[in-house]
């Protein structure tokens, strides 16, 4: 077949949708581990949560946008929970991170294993309509995924503009950065902690039920899109907004190659094999300091 | 604070070590041989266990590559048994590359902060199963290989005692291993350890070489965790890449943080916990690793110190005992 640049640029725009999906999750992780100092290993689950339930709630009859918008609601209230039932009683404990980082861990694969008994481990899909095909650069592609891959887009810029501009977003970002100040001028630490975790969740759910438009989900969809978005929080570093969506979307540009050309199976393996590399080289992260 | 929680040896506490010990040395006598097999695997686990606490509750690093190190440990023992090295030869051959790979992993790992640190070695536990999927003739894929069992006198084997000679293989290992540690941990490495964790700044003033301590909680892990692999390997009879994953290092890192990460000889009580807990689940069928997960994530809520920390908490009574 040799390499036809229809392939090239099908896979290209391939793999920027699924960067863009894959950002979602990781400005979640990013977010949640700025604020609260959680590396929250169930940041995918929520994803899959809101996916899962999205396509139960259709099987209901219900239509595609009412489902989306109750399953992203369950999706907040998890991450809610979470903080509320499991990471708020680690506060102020000797490593705290540690204990955070293995209860999201048990909580994440409790999950999964629920998901794998009521759904099996069929591959589910959640109907869509068809929307045609747009011609992109002389290839036709399908038009849900550039409608998906812009949704995503538009959503980075929502959560964008809300950090940025609102005052509870402002708070977040000023509890990131400095804690104990936040907590001089006033700010309410343990709400905007609950209200984070809630947001994360929220973005993070967005992903998955793009995913689950796109392609199709199983119960360790959850745990993948956890380990895409480590993989890009600790590239990419922390609390950098568009760096994150630019090693997203790299991330899924060669994620889209390596299946495309050397095969599915490799697919974890070699963006596996980079990050070890980057981090033996840069211990802390493509941007971050390197210990002495 | 003193280091390692221990009481002055008295006649009382040489005592309950003794009577301990016996416990354990006769439990073959006592126990069906499937309970027998899981008995050996608790104290394998909790020698991998050991392999836990050293780096994170007194050094400061968050390694999880246990499952990895694990994995070399049985690798090398399956690959040159196989090849014709006498067993006990491959005993040692796993537990130096263990070793070896754990110290050039550290190489790296030494200038990684926090979670920095735990993302380089769960990717570096991901890649080494990876990699023996990848390579299905060499490495056995994803369905493995059987091992080779391991050199045993005659006389154990003609008697039919192989399985209870492995187990008291395992104990006597956990034991060795555990007044290792102990040793270790009141030297002055073990200083040294807390000083890096709490301080390293403080601990470079006053002439620590904080690299050189890091490196070897390192390698101490890679040694803990490729001996008890190696014994693992005959144990179990069979060894493929789902029993190195990064689940079975969560295994081995519960052990040790259910014990109580500041106490080694909670080690083998956490041991006990991630071996027996999934057994008795069993009656829950498909739900078991859920409840077993939930199960956990409650031990960490109630549980802040492990086991251990129950103990000192609620029993000060034991302790006023025992002095």
């Amino acid at each position: 077949m040799g390499l036809s640049i229809h392939l090239l640029v099908e896979t290209s725009i391939n793999g920027l949708i699924f960067g863009s999906l894959l950002a979602l999750t990781a400005i979640g992780l990013s977010l949640v581990f700025g604020v609260v100092d959680v590396p929250n290993f169930a940041q995918g689950e929520y994803a899959a949560l809101a996916g899962f339930a999205t396509y139960s709630l259709m099987q209901t009859g219900l239509g595609l946008l009412p489902a989306a918008a109750i399953a992203l609601a369950l999706a907040a209230v998890a991450g809610v929970a979470t903080e509320h039932l499991i990471i708020a009683r680690f506060y102020g404990r000797d490593q705290y991170m540690l204990y955070s980082f293995f209860a999201t861990f048990g909580l994440a694969f409790a999950f999964e294993e629920g998901v794998r008994h009521v759904y099996g481990t069929s591959f589910v899909k959640i109907p869509a309509p068809a929307l045609g095909s747009i011609n992109l650069a002389g290839v036709d592609v399908n038009a849900l995924r550039v409608v998906t891959g812009l949704g995503a887009f538009a959503m980075l810029l929502v959560l964008y503009f809300y950090t940025r501009y609102t005052h509870t977003g402002l708070s977040m970002r000023a509890i990131a950065d400095d804690s104990v100040g936040a907590r001089i001028i006033g700010l309410n630490e343990r709400r905007l902690y609950k209200i984070t975790f809630g947001v994360g969740a929220l973005i993070s759910g967005t992903t998955g039920i793009f995913y689950g438009v796109l392609f199709s989900m199983s119960p360790t969809t959850g745990f993948n899109l956890t380990a895409f978005a480590f993989i890009i929080v600790v590239a990419g570093g922390l609390g950098k907004f568009f760096g994150t969506y630019a090693v997203s979307l790299l991330v899924g540009l060669f994620e889209s190659f390596t299946a495309t050309f050397l095969g599915s199976r490799y697919r974890l393996f070699i963006v596996f094999l980079l990050l070890f590399v980057l981090l033996a080289f840069r211990p802390n992260g493509l941007f971050g300091r390197v210990a002495e | 604070m003193s280091i390692v929680e221990r009481s002055p040896f008295n006649a009382r506490v040489t005592g309950i070590v003794v009577l301990a010990i016996a416990a354990a040395l006769v439990v073959p006598f006592f126990v069906s041989q499937s309970n027998l097999y899981l008995f050996t695997l608790a104290f394998l686990y909790g020698i991998a266990a050991l392999g836990v606490i050293i780096p994170i509750g007194y050094s400061g690093q968050v390694i999880i590559a246990q499952g990895a190190f694990l994995g070399i440990g049985a690798y090398t023992y399956v690959k040159l048994s196989a090849a014709g090295v006498p067993t006990w030869g491959a005993v040692v051959a796993g537990t130096v590359l263990a070793t070896a790979v754990a110290w050039g992993l550290g190489r790296s790992g030494i200038r990684a902060e926090g979670i920095y640190l735990g993302i380089l070695t769960i990717v570096f536990n991901e890649l080494f199963t990876a990699l023996l999927s990848l390579f299905p003739h060499f490495l056995g894929g994803s369905t493995g290989f059987p091992a080779p069992p391991l050199y045993l006198p005659s006389f154990l084997t003609s008697a039919g005692m192989r399985s209870e000679t492995y187990y008291w293989l395992a104990v006597g290992a956990y034991l060795c291993a555990l007044v290792i540690t102990l040793r270790m941990l009141s030297s002055e490495t073990g200083w040294a350890f807390l000083s890096v964790k709490d301080d390293p700044l403080a601990a470079r003033s006053v002439g620590i070489d904080t690299k050189r301590y890091r490196l070897r909680a390192f390698a101490y892990t890679g040694a803990l965790c490729g001996f008890a692999g190696t014994i693992f390997a005959p144990v179990v009879g069979y060894i493929s890449p789902g029993s190195f994953n990064l689940s079975a290092t969560v295994d081995i890192l519960l052990a040790g943080v259910i014990g109580g990460v500041m106490s080694p000889i909670a080690t083998i009580l956490g041991s006990f916990v991630v071996v027996f807990l999934p057994q008795v689940l069993r009656a829950f069928s498909d739900l078991r690793l859920m409840i077993y997960m939930i199960l956990l994530v409650l031990i960490f809520i109630f549980l802040p110190q492990g086991i251990s920390g129950l103990v000192s908490t609620y029993l000060p009574g034991i302790r006023r005992w025992l002095r």
